[in-house]
């Protein structure tokens, strides 16, 4: 029931926020009209696009979302306020996680529709739930990067460095095209990115390769290392707020 | 006492649970730095009670609310809250806070504010008589974004109560409000204290705490300076106050407290009928003599200028 409520009412929050929840939304859905469709001379190439533009709405969410969002919330009294309720604190980050969920995939449904009106998209059944398990499983060290943001960024600072770490960490992953394309350190960095590794995913499940269990490891270290620097920063915080 | 329950649904509270002490600080130290906001505060705040924490800007009043809530951690000194610890979800679900600055989701609207906080009760107040105390019905689909301050300040007073709380701490919960909207609080606060609730509130309008508080705490520089009902608030520093035109006293037999104010000067004592006749035995000049009770604000602001002259 507590759960339920702030479900609701983080989602009326941010839908009530039109130049939040419209441009998270559809700025995947744009860009992959201007670029992706571009890059997508042939099916598969629309297919691996797709998948890759779907892993951008998650990072949009996660940033935008967690990181700016949480650290704006911090400083709110209402946030003060809501401490002192009979509440544990990872109930409200569920709720706010179960909304950003929500809102992925209504941004990742519009890509789809976009895709198929652009590109000539298509692949078996199999490899669309390959393909979306690839993007579901990028959304748990995604977050955790967001809330890393969120709980050491002041609400000034928040917004610009999401948008520089969205931004070049898209490039470098491989969003808007192949990392084979990038000059060679671009390319040797891109190994590195939490975000390359989730697109890889979502590839070789559309082109039905064998996954194998080294990306989902890595993934999954990256998402412990930034749970516990949020973790950390969440302490940090509290440590100075409510000392 | 027997047991409480009336149709508000309040919490019942038996004869044991009675006893304990709503809060109780010993010995409550608390720095920011080198500011000392608390320096070994005491407290003992009884439940079934309306306690009012006087007290001057930055005299720990608010930080005395925040540790009581858990919202901050005292540095040393034992803090009880209804036999628990603040942060304890068991003592939560017993206590409601209108903090002094409150703030709301612009975006969502009222009646969203109070589910959502309803959410977090087993018992809460049912619609019918949340809006009987609180005029808030009209104000339901508003987004908060588009209250007043003074219709924000209610929302947040209303939210403390909402739970059917045994215990109910307001920082400060009718400051910038209109007249009105602050004889609504009032009532509210009265009602709840009627029903067997305890209120801590702080409040620099000794009006207020004259109207509301059965017991009053006075602070200073992170200290209790004294403490009692209105009457003994008022005795400890005399309960009269004569007042004239004329010679101003250095030293009088009977006076706690002179002072010159404005054209006048201002005695306040224990014992008028003395200080007339020693006035009268020092050959002072006046004229226009006035004698009537003292209030809590001449009494609370004589406590502090003693404090500060020890």
């Amino acid at each position: 029931m507590i759960l339920y409520q702030y479900f609701k009412t983080c989602l009326l929050g941010l839908i009530r926020t039109p130049s939040y929840s419209l441009v998270t939304i559809l700025v995947p859905s744009v860009i992959f009209v201007i670029v992706g469709v571009t890059f997508s001379d042939s099916r598969q190439e629309a297919n691996f696009a797709l998948g890759s533009f779907c892993v951008f709405s998650s990072l949009g969410v996660a940033f935008f979302q967690f990181g700016v969002g949480i650290a704006n919330d911090r400083e709110s009294p209402w946030e003060q306020y809501a401490r002192v309720l009979p509440v544990h604190p990872l109930s409200r980050l569920l709720a706010t996680v179960l909304a950003s969920l929500v809102f992925v995939s209504v941004s990742i449904c519009i890509l789809i529709v976009v895709a198929f009106l652009t590109t000539d998209i298509g692949m078996p059944t199999n490899s669309w739930f390959k393909m979306l398990f690839g993007v579901f499983v990028g959304v748990f060290p995604l977050a955790a990067m967001g809330l890393t943001i969120g709980y050491w960024c002041s609400p000034k600072g928040a917004l610009p460095v999401a948008n520089l770490l969205y931004i070049i960490l898209a490039f470098l992953g491989g969003i808007f095209f192949h990392p084979s394309l990038m000059p060679e350190f671009m390319n040797s960095i891109s190994i590195y990115s939490p975000v390359r590794h989730i697109v890889n995913l979502t590839q070789a499940g559309i082109s039905g390769e064998p996954w194998t269990t080294e990306p989902f490891l890595i993934l999954l270290a990256y998402t412990i290392l930034f749970l516990i620097l949020a973790t950390m920063g969440y302490r940090r915080d509290e440590a100075i707020k409510y000392r | 006492m027997t047991t409480m329950a009336n149709s508000t649904g309040m919490n019942a509270i038996s004869k044991e649970s009675k006893e304990v002490n709503a809060v109780q600080f010993c010995n409550v130290v608390k720095s920011f730095g080198s500011t000392k906001a608390l320096s070994g505060l005491n407290l003992e705040l009884k439940q079934g009670e309306i306690h009012a924490l006087l007290g001057p800007n930055g005299a720990g009043k608010t930080t005395a609310i925040g540790i009581m809530t858990g919202i901050r951690k005292s540095d040393s000194g034992s803090v009880s809250i209804l036999g628990g610890n603040p942060w304890d979800k068991s003592i939560r679900l017993q206590m409601g806070l209108a903090p002094q600055e409150s703030g709301f989701p612009d975006n969502l609207r009222v009646s969203e504010i109070l589910d959502l906080v309803k959410s977090h009760f087993p018992k809460p107040m049912t619609d019918d008589v949340l809006f009987a105390r609180f005029p808030l019905e009209k104000l339901k689909n508003k987004q908060t974004g588009g209250l007043s301050g003074g219709q924000k300040r209610l929302l947040a007073v209303a939210l403390s109560f909402i739970g059917n709380p045994n215990l109910v701490f307001l920082d400060e919960p009718t400051t910038g409000l209109d007249v009105e909207s602050r004889q609504n609080i009032w009532k509210a606060i009265l009602d709840y204290r009627g029903s067997g609730g305890t209120v801590v509130l702080t409040t620099h309008y000794l009006e207020e705490a004259e109207a509301l508080a059965s017991r009053i705490v006075v602070i200073n520089e992170g200290k209790k300076l004294a403490d009692g009902s209105l009457e003994q608030i008022r005795d400890l520093v005399g309960s009269s106050r004569v007042s004239y035109r004329g010679d101003l006293p250095t030293m009088l037999d009977g006076a706690t407290h002179i002072k010159q104010q404005d054209d006048r000067v201002i005695i306040i004592t224990n014992d008028s009928d003395l200080v007339i006749r020693s006035m009268v035995r020092n050959d002072l000049e006046f004229q226009d003599l006035q004698i009537r009770p003292a209030n809590l604000e001449e009494a609370f602001f004589t406590l502090l200028d003693n404090s500060r002259q020890k």
